[in-house]
């Protein structure tokens, strides 16, 4: 049980709820955890934006779909309720390498996990941020948010976003499996991470539910990542098989 | 002299074939309690017990001495016997491989003194230990257990499977405080999300460890260590750290292993157990022959799949309860012994479309002495499935204690001295982490016996020399 301190709704689409928890209060940049809003799953992993220890408390942003069972439930989410259960701090946290220019390439929910992280290594490194307008998110919704970063380039599709003419030693993606696909293509003499998302399960890695294609190995994202070298991903394997995992379990809900 | 009754052993009584196949409640509906009395009377209470049935027992119940009591109409006292060294006579009298334990070493059966095979059925001792645990616990008596005034000293225990919480309940008895971290949301390892509600009803599980929680076990869930809280945070934390991560990874293969629909049964089973959305399946291939191979096909056959299980040897190798086989057999499961799988064929789309396999026949003795099954030429045949689930041999999970370099051996399982300690003093493990995967029953004793260890270190200041 974790219990919603504050929830804020950022837009129509999406809300930052924070919650308290001593563990995940924990986390180190880069880190997800697992919540159930019931018992009967659904198990949704989700990034931790902040963690702050001081007062046991993390938040999160959500991203509400219409496939998402929760959604309806989150909908009217408010302080004082309880989750059913959490879990974490899971994944290893973002490799905490020195860089000096890093992009970060956001879209969708990603831009929780890429926040965190960016903010961690702002202190070294010189920050700036790609941010894909999707249906669901907007950058005009996260602009409390951004200034912590020094450059800020607004996208309307993965398509318009090209090459930024700036030399950059890392590029982060999160958000999508896509985006981090086309970035490998892009960026092809970069070292591009990506937080790769499949589904997830056990997330001890006991399942291999998550398992990908890595490097061409079997690779386990919720013990081994989220944080991956992008281009040694194999995204058709990972996108087929998280399409249709999609599908199944979409097609399970309403039934 | 009393006349010995060899043959006329009491079955538990199961639920129709028909009905059961459709729930995943309980099929085998146990002993009443003239049955397991008429039952306890085949026993003849052998004054070598111990070098027969208690011997065939992994954890060494005194057999005798509770069926005795079942006889007399005891029941509470024979439940008092069991729990002196099986805490979980409800659970091991279900999932216990008995034929190789307990009651394969039953002088009705088979005379391990001399031996040699009797003429006789075993005393059915598994069905005997349920009745005594259901009837206490169906009852509402709560049987006390004496817990040792506190002794100053605090110990974390990693995974809640039946070697943590063995230890855990040893430790407790003795005056230790104990508090246990399980990763997943429900307590109980293998027992819960490994085997199907089918065999084991959860609720029995979850009485069990209400049992713990009672005597003060503080049992968390959620954390996952190595990733939420670190081995060497906990170790910094607690005076002892026993490990019982268990072997459960799951393992994959084979050629084709990443098309859509293969699941490791890790995955298949654990995401029946939480109540998770499976895939649309019509026809699954489980590829294996011992515990896990069947516990899939329960599953799978409550599911309404046409179920085959492709297991390379033969029925007598398998690990697996032999009624079990029986039982999923007669439920409509097509079994293909001595069937080596090859390939799993997909479609254009990805998709698992069939298993590729060759027909094996016995040659001569492997290294374990087993015949070693041999291809038969040009025996290829495809199984036609949507879906293929691999029951393959579990491996440790290192995520707990990859972080304090702890030694582990070849197969990737912990390494232990003899005081089940690892190779950083102060941090303990047994169970199948170390053992590499065998029984329930097995990794309790071990559980409980590292707990005396962690006693002696704690208490008495035991050291490695
Ligand atoms: C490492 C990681 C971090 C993430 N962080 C965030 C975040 O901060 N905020 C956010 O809103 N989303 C995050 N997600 C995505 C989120 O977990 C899924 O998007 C969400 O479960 C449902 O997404 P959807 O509506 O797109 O459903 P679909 O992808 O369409 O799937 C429908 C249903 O499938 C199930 N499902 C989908 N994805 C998963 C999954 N990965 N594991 C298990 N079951 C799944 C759910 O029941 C879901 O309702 C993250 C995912 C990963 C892997
Ligand atoms: C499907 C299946 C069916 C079986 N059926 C039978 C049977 O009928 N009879 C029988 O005797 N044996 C059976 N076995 C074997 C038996 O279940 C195991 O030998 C036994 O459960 C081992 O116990 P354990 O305590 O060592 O580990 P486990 O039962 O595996 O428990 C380990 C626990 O540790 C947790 N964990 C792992 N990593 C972490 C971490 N980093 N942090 C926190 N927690 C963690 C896991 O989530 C798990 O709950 C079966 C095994 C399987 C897989
Ligand atoms: S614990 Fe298992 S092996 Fe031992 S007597 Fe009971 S059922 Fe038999
Ligand atoms: S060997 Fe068989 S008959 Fe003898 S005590 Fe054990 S259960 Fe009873
Ligand atoms: S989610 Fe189970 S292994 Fe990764």
């Amino acid at each position: 049980m974790a219990e919603v301190l504050e929830v804020i709704d950022i837009s129509k689409s999406l809300k930052l709820i924070t919650l308290k928890s001593l563990y995940l209060s924990k986390a180190k940049p880069g880190q997800f955890f697992i919540m159930q809003y019931q018992e009967k799953p659904e198990r949704i992993p989700v990034f931790i934006m902040d963690a702050d220890i001081e007062r046991n408390a993390v938040s999160f942003l959500l991203q509400k779909s219409d496939d998402m069972v929760v959604t309806e439930a989150f909908e009217n989410i408010k302080p004082g309720q309880k989750l059913h259960y959490v879990e974490g701090p899971a994944g290893k946290p973002f490799p905490q390498l020195e860089y000096k220019n890093i992009l970060f390439v956001s879209i969708n929910w990603g831009f929780a996990g890429i926040y965190n992280v960016a903010k961690h290594l702002k202190p070294k490194n010189k920050i700036d941020l790609a941010f894909i307008n999707s249906d669901a998110v907007h950058l005009e919704d996260l602009r409390s948010y951004t200034g912590i970063f020094d450059s800020v380039y607004e996208f309307d599709s993965v398509e318009a976003f090209s090459k930024i003419d700036k030399p950059y030693d890392v590029v982060v993606s999160a958000g999508s499996n896509e985006l981090a696909k086309e970035l490998v293509s892009v960026y092809e003499d970069k070292n591009v991470l990506c937080a790769v998302i499949t589904r997830m399960l056990c997330t001890v890695g006991l399942c291999l539910a998550c398992r990908i294609q890595y490097d061409g190995k079997l690779k386990l994202p919720c013990v081994e990542g989220p944080w991956l070298e992008a281009n040694k991903i194999d995204f058709d394997d990972l996108n087929r098989r998280h399409l249709i995992l999609k599908e199944v379990l979409v097609r399970s809900r309403k039934s | 002299m009393k006349k010995i009754r060899y043959y006329d052993r009491n079955q538990e009584v199961l639920m129709p074939v028909e009905k059961r196949t459709k729930t995943f409640e309980e099929y085998s509906l146990g002993y009443t309690i003239n049955l397991a009395i008429d039952e306890a009377k085949r026993c003849i209470l052998c004054k070598d017990a111990d070098k027969r049935c208690m011997k065939g027992c992994p954890i060494n119940v005194d057999i005798p001495g509770f069926i005795s009591k079942i006889a007399e109409g005891n029941i509470l006292e024979a439940y008092k016997i069991i729990t002196q060294t099986d805490i979980f006579p409800s659970i091991c009298g279900r999932v216990c491989p008995q034929e190789r334990q307990c009651e394969g070493a039953c002088i009705l059966y088979f005379d391990t003194v001399r031996n040699k095979r009797n003429k006789g059925l075993p005393v059915n001792i598994g069905a005997l230990e349920k009745f005594v645990g259901d009837f206490v616990r169906i009852s509402g008596i709560e049987p006390s257990v004496e817990v040792e005034d506190k002794k100053g000293y605090k110990v974390a225990i990693v995974g809640s499977g039946p070697a943590s919480l063995g230890c855990a309940y040893e430790l407790a008895r003795r005056g230790i405080d104990v508090e246990v971290y399980e990763a997943l949301p429900k307590l109980g390892g293998v027992m819960f999300y490994g085997i199907p509600n089918a065999r084991l009803d959860k609720s029995i599980l979850e009485y069990e460890i209400n049992k713990l929680k009672k005597m003060g076990v503080k049992f968390h869930t959620g954390i996952v260590i190595g990733r939420s809280v670190s081995l060497k945070e906990l170790k910094e934390s607690f005076d002892a750290v026993f490990i019982g991560v268990g072997a459960g990874r799951g393992n994959l293969g084979i050629k084709g292993d990443n098309l859509i629909n293969v699941y490791s049964a890790i995955e298949f089973l654990m995401n029946i157990a939480l109540g998770c959305p499976m895939a649309d399946i019509k026809k699954v291939a489980i590829i294996g022959g011992g515990f896990t191979a069947v516990d899939c096909a329960i599953s799978a056959i409550r599911f309404g799949m046409e179920t085959h299980v492709v297991y390379r040897r033969t029925r007598e190798t398998s690990s697996a309860r032999d009624e079990e086989w029986d039982h999923i057999q007669e439920e409509g499961a097509i079994i293909h012994w001595l069937t080596q799988p090859k390939e799993i064929i997909g479609d254009e789309n990805g998709y698992a479309k069939g298993l590729l396999c060759v027909k094996m026949e016995l040659g001569e003795p492997d290294e374990s002495g087993r015949p070693r099954p041999v291809e038969v030429p040009n025996s290829e045949f495809v199984i036609d499935c949507d879906a293929v689930v691999l029951a393959i041999g579990q491996k440790p999970n290192p995520i707990a204690f990859e972080e304090l370099n702890l030694k582990t051996t070849k197969w990737g399982t912990l390494e232990v001295d003899q005081h089940y300690m690892c190779s950083v003093d102060g941090i303990f493990a047994s169970g199948d982490v170390v053992n590499g995967g065998d029984t329930v029953v097995r990794a309790l004793k071990e559980g409980k016996e590292a707990a005396k260890h962690i006693y002696d270190y704690l208490i008495n200041k035991f050291r490695r020399s």
